[in-house]
């Protein structure tokens, strides 16, 4: 889109006209407000109509400054603000062309598909692990080295998953069920953005920001964890490390499974509760902005 | 009788809209009255400009900024290419819409 400066009105209007027409012009963005009309939309639609005003104006009474009157007869003519929505509710079929929906149109709300599919993800993941287990867990016979003597193999157990059968099942069924915690947050914040610009055609938001949130918080709370328990155990490692390098006498070994112990379960005390706070913060932060209208 | 002829109208308006644009820019208002100086249609700006929008978005026409000696800077609406296929769409879907309703009518005239 190319822009210019808009020049300044040649049409001069008194403070009363102006108001009268400013009044005029908030009372249709308020009307396309009120129907959900994109901002950007609503500025074009505005524009065009104030234009169209000004233009109407001059062309009837030339340079010369429009009075109230003449603008309020001219205003008269026109739409009023309530026909962007009025004759949209008469007319259904102008509701869908102008691609926003009315009062009285019956709108189906349809779960949103990237949220519906991110959550059968997730659910692919639970049955990855199950079949993964269960292919690492049963043992199969197969032949050792049919080689050495073809008519009488030695036979051996081995694990499922290393048979050709479960190398199948494992990149068939367990490796995109493994890509889950990867997909299914995209899928979640997919699913939020196409909620929010749906205009309630589609719900799910709870669901999808859930999905979108999972993988962040489980960052958040790796993180926090990590940064406080893991100095905490290198602290203990590098005390046994200190008595074995000088010969001294450490903490008895109860003494040191007590100092331990209170260390890090403090430790995980305090990482839980900065990521519950972090977690809170974010979430909230997060919510509130899905939540807003587009 | 009414309520269908500005039903018909109204489902017609993103077709003269496109229509209108096909071979020549034209700001909002200026497309009004090139669309009302036809006599079948009678639009209003609250139909018109709402659809300018809504074809804005989906991409169908594209926006040029230009001077108004008047008011707030023009937007000169083009077609874009997915606007002129949309239209040839339309356009075919059209006739082929008057077509069969010609012969209907026809053959209800024959009868009577």
């Amino acid at each position: 889109m190319d822009t210019t400066d808009s020049p300044t009105s040649a049409l001069d209007l008194d403070f009363e006209t102006r108001s009268r027409l400013e009044q005029h012009l908030d009372a249709v963005d308020e009307v396309l407000r009120r129907y959900q009309q994109p901002r950007s939309a609503r500025a074009a639609i505005v524009d065009e109509l104030e234009n169209q005003v000004l233009e109407s104006l001059a062309q009837r009474i030339g340079d010369r400054d429009a009075t109230l009157d003449e603008l309020t007869g001219l205003l008269a003519e026109m739409d009023p603000p309530e026909a962007y929505a009025r004759n949209s509710i008469d007319l259904p079929a102008e509701s869908i062309s102008t691609g926003f929906s009315f009062p009285g149109e019956v709108v189906e709300s349809k779960l949103n598909k990237a949220t519906l599919l991110g959550l059968v993800w997730w659910m692919w993941l639970l049955i990855a692990l199950i079949t993964t287990l269960f292919l690492i867990n049963i043992e199969v016979t197969a032949k050792a080295d049919y080689r050495a003597s073809p008519r009488d193999p030695l036979w051996t157990s081995i694990s499922a998953i290393q048979t050709g059968w479960g190398i199948a099942i494992f990149i068939v069924v367990c490796i995109p069920g493994f890509i889950a915690p990867f997909a299914s947050p995209i899928l979640g914040w997919v699913g939020v953005s196409q909620i929010r610009y749906s205009r309630g055609r589609q719900h799910g938001l709870g669901l999808a920001f859930a999905q979108g949130a999972l993988l962040p918080i489980t960052g958040i709370i790796a993180f926090f964890g990590g940064l406080i328990v893991a100095p905490v155990g290198w602290g203990i490692h590098r005390m046994f490390e200190h008595h074995k390098m000088w010969g001294t006498r450490g903490p008895d070994l109860s003494e040191v499974q007590w100092i331990g112990a209170s260390w890090i379960f403090g430790a995980i005390a305090l990482a839980t509760l900065i990521s519950l706070i972090v977690i809170w913060i974010v979430v909230r932060r997060m919510w509130r902005k899905t939540s807003q209208p587009v | 009788m009414k309520n269908w002829s500005a039903q018909l109208r109204k489902g017609l308006v993103e077709l003269a809209v496109l229509a209108a644009l096909r071979d020549e820019e034209a700001y909002g208002y200026q497309l009004l009255q090139k669309l009302n100086a036809l006599p079948a249609f009678g639009l209003t700006e609250s139909t018109v400009y709402p659809l300018l929008a809504r074809l804005t978005k989906d991409k169908l026409v594209k926006v040029r900024v230009g001077p108004s000696p008047h008011g707030p800077p023009r937007r000169y609406y083009q077609l874009t290419a997915a606007g002129k296929r949309h239209l040839d769409e339309m356009k075919t879907h059209w006739k082929l819409l008057t077509q069969s309703l010609d012969t209907l009518l026809e053959s209800a005239s024959e009868d009577s």
